[in-house]
């Protein structure tokens, strides 16, 4: 009888546990996340071809993750292209991304969906554990659909 | 009283059983009856070494001096016991003894045992390259015969009980005298003494009643179908328990080290013996934790997982129907119903059943999208690691745990499985076999047993078994 107590406390203990598991088959890994901002939005583009867009980042991750077909993952971020006008949102991104994560500054525009395998082979120097808004960084160009790391 | 033993009670024990055997004999005009059970005895040796001498050597005036003399050597048998009352006479009988009744004098019983019995063969389970091949066998005189060769002490005592009301199975209470701890001997007699049930059939039931039946899934008592092994067991200070009918030895106390340890190990040099035992401590740990580690993690803490292996493990899983945690745990049980069909089944036709299931249903289930790859992998390294384990019986406790922290884990993540190995610790440290504590080689000064240490270097016994002889070498 004693057991039978134990077992149904226990029961009801783990159906008070809140669940926030995530199905490992709904997520959709983002590898590049692109931050500009534009007549004073802040907008998100993924290589995962998802766009989320506000006037704050909060409100921008959050219409990324509504408008997104699945759960948006950014915990796998690999790097992070900016913009000169959207540096101000790196202390930001911080505490959302990875420590780990690279970054560099976009001079023109980018193909979001070629653009990882160029910097999956071309690293960026710089990690966002260690760049401040004023740390220069590497700039990306893209001309003729051929992109470049300088410096 | 012998004396007032009859051939009308003795008939009346065994009713009209079919193999119960009654010969009226005539000897210097006295009429006397041998009993004997068919299929126990041997007729020829009953003839022989019986009957013959009766009918052509023994001589007497009377009926009391015909027993005397068929006692005291009248009778060319190498056994010859007086039966002191009914009780015994049965006894006698049903251990394949043939009992022949003096009317008013007593009743002697020669032992004509049959030779039809299995003989040491080597052990299926536990078997080695270079050790020794002589295993248990079910008659417990054949086994006792196997102690005494490999210990030739005479201190190795041999105690023989019987247990079960209606089985009468012999139990032999092994240990050696001036080593064990008298207090561990005691105490399990007292426990053999106390077991009051109809028949000691199983390994289960000793196991059960021997152990105290602790609502747990862990061995309390160690097996061994070899010899050797338990031998060095009572080399140890730990008592040994034969029963008859059963090819195994059990040995007691046990903790988790006696149970990670194989009689390989003494097999090989200590360095490879000691690489072995890691692996092996290894896999209990993989065995144990990878369900549920992979379930939390796979379900609840994704950033944990690297992300190369993360963005394969997402893109394998993409199509599977199932959550992660019915895949692990539907798999876990489908592995379990493939070793009990194994088991089941004839060794051939078991072998074929496990590849077919294990492989072909695998793959095919891994190609339809059923299941990811790496579900079934998971399952597949933590059912191996399982097989590692030296101990069927602990290997059967690790796959009891291993489902409840994958379901903890599918319920909280890694809270679940922490909360779980928590559980697992106060169980497994609340465990005793034989008032020795079953993690004690983990919670004492003594040297543990993850490796194996140098054989010169092993001066002293088991401090935790407490032996009257603590020192083993000079």
């Amino acid at each position: 009888m004693k057991n039978w107590i134990m077992m149904t406390l226990a029961l009801m203990a783990f159906s008070l546990l809140p669940s926030p598991g995530t199905e490992l088959g709904e997520l959709r890994p983002v590898s590049v996340l692109a931050v500009e901002t534009e007549d004073k939005q802040i907008r998100l583009s993924t290589d995962t071809m998802d766009v989320g867009v506000g006037e704050t980042l909060d409100g921008a991750l959050q219409n990324l993750e509504e408008t997104s077909s699945g759960h948006l993952f950014l915990d796998t971020v690999e790097n992070l292209v900016l913009t000169e006008r959207s540096r101000f949102l790196l202390p930001q991104l911080k505490a959302i991304l990875r420590p780990g994560v690279t970054v560099c500054i976009a001079e023109s525009e980018i193909d979001l969906e070629t653009v990882p395998e160029f910097l999956h082979t071309h690293v960026p120097s710089h990690h966002l554990s260690d760049t401040e808004e004023s740390t220069p960084l590497q700039k990306l160009t893209c001309s003729e659909e051929r992109y470049l790391l300088g410096k | 009283m012998a004396q007032f033993l009859t051939d009308s009670q003795i008939r009346a024990l065994f009713g009209n059983a079919g193999d119960f055997v009654v010969r009226e004999l005539s000897c210097c005009g006295f009429t006397l009856y041998a009993y004997a059970i068919d299929g126990l005895t041997s007729g020829g040796d009953t003839s022989e070494y019986v009957f013959k001498p009766l009918a052509e050597h023994l001589q007497g005036d009377s009926i009391t001096l015909l027993y005397d003399n068929a006692l005291r050597g009248g009778v060319y048998n190498s056994v010859a016991d007086a039966c002191k009352d009914l009780n015994d006479v049965a006894l006698k009988l049903v251990n394949g003894f043939c009992v022949v009744l003096f009317p008013g004098a007593g009743a002697i019983a020669f032992e004509v045992k049959t030779g039809d019995k299995r003989g040491p063969s080597e052990p299926e389970v536990e078997n080695t390259v270079k050790g020794a091949k002589d295993g248990f066998v079910e008659t417990i005189r054949t086994n006792t015969s196997l102690l005494r060769r490999h210990l030739r002490t005479p201190e190795l005592r041999l105690d023989e009980t019987r247990v079960g009301r209606r089985s009468l199975t012999n139990v032999t209470v092994a240990w050696i005298d001036g080593i064990t701890n008298p207090e561990l001997v005691e105490r399990m007699k007292q426990r053999l003494d106390s077991i009051d049930v109809d028949a000691l059939l199983t390994p289960g039931a000793v196991e059960e009643y021997v152990s105290g039946s602790r609502a747990t899934a862990f061995p309390l008592l160690q097996y061994t179908e070899r010899a050797d092994t338990f031998c060095l067991g009572l080399l140890d200070g730990r008592v040994g328990l034969l029963v008859d009918g059963i090819p195994m030895g059990y040995l007691a106390p046990v903790d988790l080290e006696c149970l990670m340890e194989s009689t390989e190990d003494l097999s090989r040099d200590y360095v490879s013996a000691s690489c072995i035992r890691v692996l092996r401590y290894g896999a209990l740990l993989i065995s144990l934790l990878l369900p549920g580690f992979y379930i939390a993690m796979t379900v609840f803490h994704q950033q944990m997982i690297p992300l190369p292996l993360l963005r394969s493990m997402i893109e394998s899983k993409k199509n599977v129907p199932f959550p992660s945690a019915m895949e692990v745990l539907g798999l876990l049980i489908a592995f379990e119903l493939l070793q009990e069909t194994g088991i089941h089944l004839p060794q051939a036709i078991g072998q074929s059943v496990s590849t077919v299931g294990g492989i072909v249903v695998g793959t095919a289930a891994v190609e339809a999208g059923l299941i990811s790859p790496a579900a079934l992998i998971v399952v597949s390294i933590a059912g191996i690691c399982g097989f590692v384990l030296p101990n069927r019986d602990l290997a059967e406790a690790i796959r009891v745990w291993r489902f409840g922290l994958g379901i903890l884990g599918a319920a909280a993540g890694l809270f679940g499985v922490t909360l779980g190995l928590i559980a697992l610790s106060i169980h497994l440290g609340g465990l005793t076999s034989l008032d020795v504590p079953y993690v004690s080689p983990f919670q004492t000064d003594e040297q543990n047993g993850i490796l194996r240490p140098r054989m010169r270097e092993k001066l002293f016994r088991k401090e935790r078994m407490n032996p009257q002889d603590k020192r083993r070498q000079r």
